[in-house]
């Protein structure tokens, strides 16, 4: 057994987390060290996403972001566990929570090792939009490291390959709500009033109805800045 | 030149090897390797998942087994009531796993009766068994998916946009279902000729349509959500 620290080994050695999960081995310490990581890696990087806007927008998005992470977690362990079981991987729950919030730990800490990158580019002028892509490709690094977890917690076996797909969607669905729910984290520095939470105002759900229904030419809502095409709906109507 | 004769017929040389075939210094490393050791099989502490779907059990134990995986399900649906809340948690909670019931109530025994009519080697325990495996994988997946739709159905701006989130858990769960009980169909045919498991395979995809369409008729009936009652 290794006796390296669990942080290094969430970094270092994802195979041999993965095993400790699956068999249930030192769980405590990697556990702690996982939650920790969320904790603190999520939050500078909430911040320095808030630092775009400066202000109480910075303890804001500190506190939002492992908020929204740590609440995707608990809404896809019951998922991850119960598809993993129904396509031939019936681990125990403990197993499950053990290898979720290790992934989750190692994306976090990539997050903390890109937080100083993201500050240096905000501070050097990264425009809003730019830096909403930033942040964006950094929790996309982020995700390629939690499913380095995955991935070997899953081995080489029959149906790996679309459980891990089925992960990924899960985590995206669930991550993509609890995000949008608590937005904003990105605030242009002009907006003199910042609101720790934005009206729901739809989510993921909502604009695949929007689309599907625009599919079918019905349209819920037309753009008041756009007469030419408020005039053809009301035409096609 | 009598030299030069003597060298072009004594000039013998090495056979070269063909593509791909190892030459005598990889055959000497190949024959000293030590073999790659193989990674001890994880030892995973059996679930109760695995309990819950696996194949095997008695009377009492499929019947447990039929009454968690409907259980199971009915979370689900009071995750789709929570819109609505009150007497809508009831009603959804009730109408997902009647679906279920249905399909292994009325579609198992006359899938069950087609098989027999060719001989199929399908005893009724291995019809009831694979319906078991099918509610209770179906189930399994509903409960797992009922936080995540939760807070779809309760977060939409739109109530459309909360039954697509509805639809699509039950599409999953259904789907997963039906594979579990397809793959048990399929193992208690394992032993049948080739002619008969080509036929059964005709006949379960045959189920497999008319399941849909009896799940997705009570669904869509029983559960406002999804455009019911």
């Amino acid at each position: 057994m290794s006796t390296m620290n669990p942080v290094a080994l969430l970094l270092r050695n994802p195979r041999e987390v993965a095993r400790r999960c699956l068999e249930e081995e030192g769980l405590r310490p990697l556990a702690l060290a996982s939650l920790g990581a969320v904790a603190f890696g999520a939050a500078v990087f909430g911040g320095v996403v808030g630092s775009f806007r400066g202000g109480e927008q910075i303890v804001f998005a500190a506190t939002k972001v492992p908020v929204a992470l740590l609440g995707a977690l608990v809404i896809c362990i019951p998922a991850f566990h119960a598809i993993a079981a129904a396509l031939g991987r019936a681990w125990p729950l403990r197993s499950v929570i053990a290898l979720t919030l290790a992934a989750a730990g190692r994306a976090s800490l990539v997050l903390l090792a890109s937080a100083p990158m993201l500050w240096l580019a905000y501070d050097l002028g990264l425009g809003y939009h730019a830096s909403a892509l930033a942040a964006t490709g950094a929790y996309g690094l982020a995700g390629l490291a939690a499913l380095g977890v995955l991935i070997r917690g899953l081995g080489r076996s029959k149906h790996a390959f679309t459980t891990a797909i089925a992960f990924v969607a899960v985590f995206m669905a669930a991550a993509g709500q609890t995000g949008w729910i608590l937005r904003p984290y990105l605030v242009r520095p002009q907006s003199e009033e910042v609101p720790f939470l934005r009206e729901i105002e739809g989510g993921f759900a909502d604009a695949v109805y929007r689309s599907s229904r625009s599919t079918a030419g019905i349209y819920d809502s037309v753009q008041a800045w756009d007469p030419a095409r408020a005039s053809s709906v009301r035409a096609r109507r | 030149m009598e030299a030069t004769a003597s060298i072009a017929n004594d000039w013998n040389p090495a056979p070269v090897p063909r593509p791909g075939t190892p030459g005598p210094d990889a055959r000497v490393e190949a024959a000293h390797a030590t073999p790659t050791p193989t990674p001890p099989p994880l030892r995973i502490r059996p679930s109760w998942a695995q309990e819950l779907l696996e194949a095997d059990g008695g009377t009492l134990s499929l019947v447990r087994r039929t009454g968690t995986g409907l259980g199971l399900a009915a979370i689900y649906g009071a995750a789709l009531g929570t819109r609505a809340g009150g007497w809508a948690l009831l009603t959804h909670a009730i109408g997902v796993p009647a679906a279920l019931l249905a399909i292994g109530l009325v579609g198992l025994p006359s899938l069950y009766i087609v098989l027999a009519l060719f001989d199929a080697p399908l005893s009724i325990e291995g019809a009831a068994r694979a319906a078991v495996r099918g509610i209770a994988s179906s189930g399994l997946v509903l409960a797992g998916l009922a936080p995540l739709t939760a807070l779809y159905v309760v977060t939409s701006a739109s109530g459309g946009a909360a039954g697509i989130a509805g639809t699509l858990g039950l599409v999953i769960g259904g789907f997963l279902g039906l594979r579990h009980l397809v793959m048990a169909l399929g193992e208690a045919l394992k032993d049948a000729d080739s002619a008969t498991r080509h036929f059964a395979m005709v006949a379960q995809l045959g189920f497999g349509v008319f399941a849909v369409l009896l799940g997705w008729r009570i669904w869509s009936g029983l559960l406002p959500l999804v455009g019911g009652l």
